[in-house]
């Protein structure tokens, strides 16, 4: 039971750190990105093959993370940026595109088959009270993702860009008639979402395997996540994501495997039934 | 010295036209007036002039550069603040954020707390409220907040879309002591109102728009000799301001 309570919650902050990244761009670009799964494909086949090429696993993974915001960057630029006063569906369609292109490219580049990756971490599990057995790349995952969601709470609040990206998620327009660089706060937007997307691809990459493919279920469980704790809602990415991990751990002790990942539609079905705006949500969409 | 020069604007929304072949000039040191009824085209003019939607043809050149399609930061940082219609504060961030926000475009950025100092002393209303959220603040108040942060940008042109809209009459005197200070002050200004009474006791010259065209412009005593034809543009509700009532 409190196994099943740790694994979750290694999982839940996980599904929160891509959740979370959805949830921002939203915000701020009001675009549902529907290639965020590819990014999170993007960290752990990039890591993979810097892993391969000899570099060692700390900067490799900085270098997947800083590799597919970059790119991220690049394609808000060529492909997003031409559509800002498109429609949204015109705009959704493109995200779409770019998710197809991402998926083969990573297809033509790595092939179909799993990979593994090797990381510098001991095997030996660490032992916590109440014999809960843990690895110590779970434990480094589960901090460097709440670092992450944390220091970008703080960036938001506290920093002069985190309050014009603020201004751009409550105003838009106020943003651009003060003179703020509307489109570059879109680009790093984009690409910072993107980014949290890969940690959490080169992380869960490196406990599982990665494959162009693997995006495709990250994406569910983000979107999952998104409606329980309310489009645009940060802290609601997080308890969701927390949530959803714990109760998909905890259920699978008593489920037949397999059944684990309709957990997350069924509190889908239940949060649109008694409070479509998610249960940490507010009406209006916003970042507080 | 002309500021602002606005000549043949077209602007349309899909098949809707909602500028037509628009002139207005702005001369420095200036408080002009738009006046005009629901869906005449003041909010699509201004907007226009910053950049928000794109002219279908026309030029508008501010201190003798066109800035015609051209990025609305850089419009900012050229020298107009734009207060938009319905204030756009924004709402979760507190007084104190939204106006030194106001001042991140601002050419030497060193001189933002001055700067700020300045117009908490133009605004003792908001001096009190630094940390309150804004979306908290009466409306006035926002109206002030929405004001102040367009002057943090230390602009030359300041353009205000119906600063009265929803205000009690004291609030609206208010306004008008503010923008007449503030021209004093060197400011030079362009005011779009629906609300005679402010648009022709606070201005020194003003355009009377109506279906995206200039109907009717001079000073605020040639335009009250026309008082039936702007009362017939603004449609019934509107009062105009006795005569002894104009600057
Ligand atoms: N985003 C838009 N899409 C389509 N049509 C628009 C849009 N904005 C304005 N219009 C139309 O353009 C015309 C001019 O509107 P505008 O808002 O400029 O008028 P206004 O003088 O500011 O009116 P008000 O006093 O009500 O603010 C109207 O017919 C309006 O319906
Ligand atoms: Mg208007």
């Amino acid at each position: 039971m409190l196994q099943d309570l740790a694994s979750g919650l290694i999982m839940g902050l996980a599904y929160a750190s891509i959740a979370v990244g959805l949830s921002l761009i939203f915000g701020v670009l009001r675009i549902i990105n529907f290639a965020h799964g590819e990014f999170y494909m993007l960290g752990g086949l990039i890591l993979y093959s810097l892993t391969n090429g000899g570099i060692s696993f700390f900067p490799a993974l900085a270098g997947a993370v800083l590799g597919t915001m970059l790119l991220a960057a690049v394609i808000d630029r060529l492909v997003l940026k031409p559509l800002r006063r498109k429609d949204d569906a015109t705009i959704a369609l493109a995200t779409l595109g770019i998710s197809i292109f991402l998926a083969n490219t990573g297809l033509v580049l790595w092939g179909p088959v799993p990979h593994n990756i090797p990381t510098s971490f001991s095997t030996t599990p660490l032992i916590l009270p109440g014999s809960v057995y843990l690895s110590r790349f779970e434990l480094f995952t589960a901090a460097l993702t709440l670092v992450a969601i944390v220091g970008l709470h703080l960036v938001l609040q506290r920093t002069s860009a985190g309050r014009q990206i603020r201004a751009v998620v409550q105003d838009r327009d106020a943003a651009a008639l003060v003179g703020l660089d509307v489109d570059r706060i879109y680009t790093t937007t984009f690409a910072v979402g993107c980014g949290l997307a890969a940690l959490s691809g080169g992380l869960l990459g490196s406990m599982f395997l990665v494959y162009p493919s693997m995006g495709l279920a990250a994406v569910l469980k983000a979107f999952v996540v998104v409606v329980i704790g309310g489009m645009g809602s940060l802290g609601g990415a997080v308890a969701g994501g927390i949530l959803l991990g714990v109760t998909e751990s905890l259920s699978g002790a008593w489920m037949p495997p397999g059944f684990k990942d309709i957990i997350g539609f069924v509190f889908i079905i239940l949060v649109l039934a008694v409070r479509p705006q998610g249960i940490f949500g507010i009406k209006q969409v916003r970042i507080r | 010295m002309t500021m602002l020069d606005v000549a043949k604007l077209n602007v349309a929304y899909g098949p809707v036209q909602a500028l037509r072949d628009l002139d207005i000039t702005v001369n420095a040191g200036e408080i002009v007036g738009l006046i005009g009824a629901n869906g005449a085209g003041k909010t699509s003019l201004l907007r226009t002039i910053s950049g928000l939607v794109d002219a279908l043809s026309g030029s508008i050149r501010f201190l003798g550069e066109d800035i015609h399609s051209i990025a609305t930061r850089k419009i900012v940082r050229a020298g107009i603040a734009h207060v938009p219609e319905g204030r756009h504060v924004w709402p979760d961030m507190t007084v104190e954020e939204n106006l030194v926000l106001g001042g991140v475009a601002a050419p030497g950025k060193a001189s933002t707390a001055s700067r700020l100092d300045e117009i908490l002393a133009s605004f003792p209303e908001l001096s009190g409220r630094l940390h309150q959220k804004a979306g908290t603040l009466s409306g006035g108040e926002q109206q002030m907040l929405a004001i102040g942060r367009g002057l943090m940008s230390s602009p030359k042109l300041l353009m205000l879309d119906e600063p009265s809209l929803g205000l009690a009459p004291v609030i609206v005197q208010r306004v008008k002591e503010i923008i007449v200070a503030l021209n004093r002050d060197g400011l030079t200004v362009l005011l779009s109102e629906q609300n005679a009474r402010l648009a022709l006791g606070a201005t020194h010259r003003a355009y009377v728009l109506a279906e995206g065209r200039v109907v009717s412009s001079g000073t605020p005593q040639e335009l009250m000799q026309k008082a039936d034809l702007i009362a017939a543009y603004l449609g019934e509700s509107d009062t105009l301001p006795e005569t002894g009532d104009a600057k």
